[in-house]
């Protein structure tokens, strides 16, 4: 009697396993559904970081705040690279995150720094917003006085290009 | 982004004044219009009307299908 009790438990024990091999894939992978589109961690690209973007990764600009002011990609928020141990530890890590800065220098160090803390998908725009082919926001609240005020013009529109020689 | 401009610069001639700016240079009259337009990165391009008043400004490299409809779109 006891025998055949044990095998019943057994035989249900089995199939209880069996339904949790299958079901918990199916709800594993439903759980990840929102990252599942996303790759594996890597450098990207500019066309690459558009479709992140597209794909509503979570993008921070890890260069300084006055630098972010003079104009950042649209969607970005500012995190300098000082801050990002202390601002990243409430992060969710199996969020995707993409970084950026200048030149990407910056940028290689958070993104090495999130994946060593166990971010599971990170992203580094290689080149920084120095090689970024799209446009750059500005805040509107820096452009603001500069929109308010005039130029002396002569009687012409006028294009001004403010460069750097370096 | 030099060689957009000096393009646009020729093809615009007689209808737009552009105006090339190196804002590491110490000129007082660059700076003035820098600090005017709070300029903290290079290059950035400011599109002004005849009347002077800003049309738009673009932060940070762009293409020459863009400048050409910032500079179209001045009046």
């Amino acid at each position: 009697m006891n025998k055949k009790l044990l095998v019943w438990i057994v035989a249900a024990l089995a199939i209880c396993a069996v339904i949790a091999l299958l079901i918990l894939p199916a709800s594993g992978s439903r759980g990840s559904a929102s990252s599942g589109a996303f790759p594996a961690s890597k450098q990207v690209s500019n066309s690459e970081l558009r479709d992140l973007i597209a794909k509503g990764v979570r993008l921070v600009d890890v260069r300084t705040a006055a630098e972010f002011g003079g104009g950042h990609i649209a969607g970005s928020e500012n995190v300098p690279i000082d801050a990002l141990p202390t601002q990243s530890a409430s992060w969710d890590k199996t969020k995707p995150i993409a970084v950026y800065c200048a030149t990407g220098a910056r940028s290689l160090n958070a993104y090495q720094y999130l994946v060593a803390q166990g971010f599971q998908r990170v992203y580094d725009l290689s080149q920084g917003v120095a090689a970024w082919d799209g446009q750059l926001t500005r805040d509107k609240t820096v452009a603001a006085p500069a929109a308010g005020a005039k130029v002396a013009t002569n009687g012409k529109p006028l294009f001004i290009d403010f460069f750097s020689p370096s | 982004m030099k060689p957009v401009v000096d393009r646009l610069k020729e093809e615009y001639a007689g209808r737009i004044e552009f105006r090339r700016l190196d804002t590491t240079a110490g000129d007082p009259e660059v700076d003035r219009l820098a600090n005017q337009f709070q300029i903290q990165y290079v290059p950035t391009f400011v599109f002004v009307n005849a009347d002077g008043t800003t049309s738009d400004l673009l932060v940070g490299g762009t293409t020459e299908t863009v400048l050409r409809a910032k500079l179209n779109a001045l009046k």
